[in-house]
């Protein structure tokens, strides 16, 4: 009785909050208006520091994780979407799997799920909480005290509360897509943009330099005297963000673009209604960013084990095959890096000269991340119920069968195409990936393709929305 | 068109009135039929949606949820201002 399971949190569906559905279609303008405020709110509330920190100046042990949880250190949004995104991860791996047998034709049921998607966010939510407070990552407990660390596990608690309603307030149909998406694609434009045009100097012992890659191509041009040197410096300097990265960033997102578009299109007709055909697009990026994800989620989740057990138990000969952790000479924050072990050889490197060095880890590298991104790919079409037989059973359900090919041969036809677009669009992304790691762009490669697919995504939703359909001729619409 | 003025009733009536009924009943069908229809598209843009449904909890008003918002920021703003002023004073 495994349906059984699922009843555990009918109970709970009396006490949680949830938005209320919109009662007729929101127009284009209020869902871009919607958005655009919960958006802010989010963004606002990644940069108010918490309440109660002593201080946070410790090397940050989730460093990997921040890009692809929307998180910010010491800030409200410390947990950020984590607790969400592991929820419905859960959800959905235990769905995919059959452990949890739900039958999404019944209204209930998917009630059900929702609340225990839910409920299971905001456990996680207190837990993480908890144990980030205690680890002591604002202080020892004894020097915040009692009270003070209360406060801050009901802040952090808080905080992620409003995430998840905002969350749903956009995908309950107020705003355009997936709030948790938008919040991460947005985190990670802010770094990008940051490191272009931050306006903070650092002094490294030659006088002030602006962080920012385009203010300081302009400083230099303007103070230095010789302008080809200002130049140079300006494309090549090597600690802080410059020219070239700018450059390859936009190169590396208008690829990306160009290769969304790529799509094998299946003839299809109807059984029912004569005379109506169309066609079914398959995607190269037919998983979209998910196996980039999963992949970092796994690297990232290998670092941050690596790295405690690092720290407790350095001389093991177990942990030290893991990983070796430590600061890379060169580097003027004291941020933690693999330094030999399993995980040197899946940390992208730092740069093509390095890349360059150390040949051997860079071929297990890329095969690692082109082979985990494929094989991941190739796995969740079947999780998340978009495998050849899936949609031959949809193609079915629909009436609908490919041109000039019989009826029963659908699942044929889809075995073909399918599983090949999805390895190989996997595969793809993982390329995108280390390719513009190697070029270095600013921020690493997998947060670049995340931002660049979600934001496509939006465009896509937008366009089929409507909003941007008044540009055409009037009287003409698609 | 005709010179005269069409009566009312008739074949038009009964195509209209077949068209608002068919698209009355497509719009009651519209529960997912597949887990793809549901919110867990392969060919979609994030791994991630969900609470696409109606459920019978605690309804809110996304207004209330901006306010919300909004009173925690400002809170948090006041806590620290707080700390500021009275480490200042005392």
């Amino acid at each position: 009785m495994s349906g059984r399971l699922l009843d555990l949190f009918k109970p709970f569906e009396a006490f949680l909050p949830e938005v209320i559905a919109p009662e007729r279609k929101v127009p284009y303008n209020q869902k871009l208006i919607w958005t655009a405020v919960c958006l802010l709110i989010f963004l606002v509330l990644g940069q108010i520091p918490l309440y109660g920190i002593v201080s946070s100046e410790s090397s940050d042990p989730l460093y990997w994780l921040r890009a692809m949880l929307a998180s910010n250190r010491g800030t409200l949004m410390e947990l950020g979407v984590s607790p969400i995104i592991t929820s419905s991860m859960i959800f959905q791996f235990l769905q995919g799997t059959q452990l949890l047998q739900v039958n999404l034709e019944s209204k209930q049921d998917r009630e059900l799920f929702q609340i225990a998607q839910k409920v299971c966010a905001i456990i996680l939510t207190l837990g993480q909480a908890i144990v980030v407070v205690l680890t002591g990552n604002y202080g020892r407990v004894s020097d915040l005290g009692i009270a003070i660390s209360f406060l801050l596990i009901l802040q952090l608690v808080f905080a992620s509360f409003i995430v998840l309603l905002l969350d749903e307030l956009l995908i309950k149909g107020y705003g355009l897509g997936s709030g948790i998406s938008l919040f991460t694609a947005t985190n990670i434009a802010e770094q990008i943009f940051w490191k272009a045009f931050a306006p903070t100097t650092v002094n490294f012992g030659r006088g002030k330099e602006f962080e920012g890659a385009v203010i300081a191509l302009f400083h230099l041009l303007s103070v230095r005297k010789d302008k080809k040197r200002a130049l140079v410096e300006a494309f090549y300097r090597e600690s802080l963000p410059n020219m070239f990265q700018v450059f390859s960033t936009v190169g590396v997102f208008l690829f990306v673009l160009y290769l969304q578009g790529f799509r094998y299109e299946l003839p299809i007709r109807s059984t029912r209604t004569r005379g109506q055909i169309g066609a079914y697009p398959i995607k190269l990026f037919y998983t979209s960013n998910t196996p980039i994800m999963l992949q970092s989620a796994l690297t990232s989740n290998i670092f941050l084990t690596s790295q405690l057990l690092y720290q407790k138990f350095p001389n093991n000969p177990i942990v030290r095959m893991i990983g070796i952790w430590g600061t890379r000479p060169g580097s003027q924050y004291s941020q933690q890096a693999a330094l030999s072990g399993l995980s040197y050889y899946i940390q992208p490197p730092y740069s093509f000269t390095e890349a360059l060095l150390d040949p051997s880890k860079t071929v297990i590298y890329v095969a690692f991340v082109l082979g985990a991104c494929a094989m991941f790919s190739r796995t969740w079409i079947d999780v998340s119920g978009t495998s050849p037989r899936d949609v031959s059973k949809q193609f079915k359900e629909q009436g609908l069968v490919i041109n000039g090919k019989r009826e029963t041969s659908v699942y044929k036809e889809l075995k073909k195409v399918i599983p090949i677009a999805a390895a190989f669009g996997g595969a793809t992304i993982g390329a995108l990936s280390v390719g513009s790691d190697l070029l270095g762009t600013l921020g690493s490669g997998t947060s670049i393709l995340m931002a660049t697919t979600t934001i496509y995504g939006y465009y896509e939703a937008a366009a089929k929305e409507g909003g941007f359909a008044k540009n055409l001729v009037a009287g003409f619409s698609e | 068109m005709a010179s005269t003025a069409v009566p009312p009733g008739g074949q038009k009536t009964l195509q209209k009135r077949k068209a608002a009924q068919s698209a009355k009943e497509k719009q009651l069908k519209q529960t997912p039929a597949s887990t793809r229809q549901a919110g867990f598209g392969g060919s979609s843009n994030s791994i991630l949606k969900l609470y696409t449904d109606e459920a019978n909890g605690l309804r809110v008003d996304p207004l209330v949820i901006l306010f919300l918002a909004v009173g925690f920021i400002f809170s948090v703003i006041a806590l620290h201002v707080v700390a500021k002023i009275s480490g200042k004073i005392f």
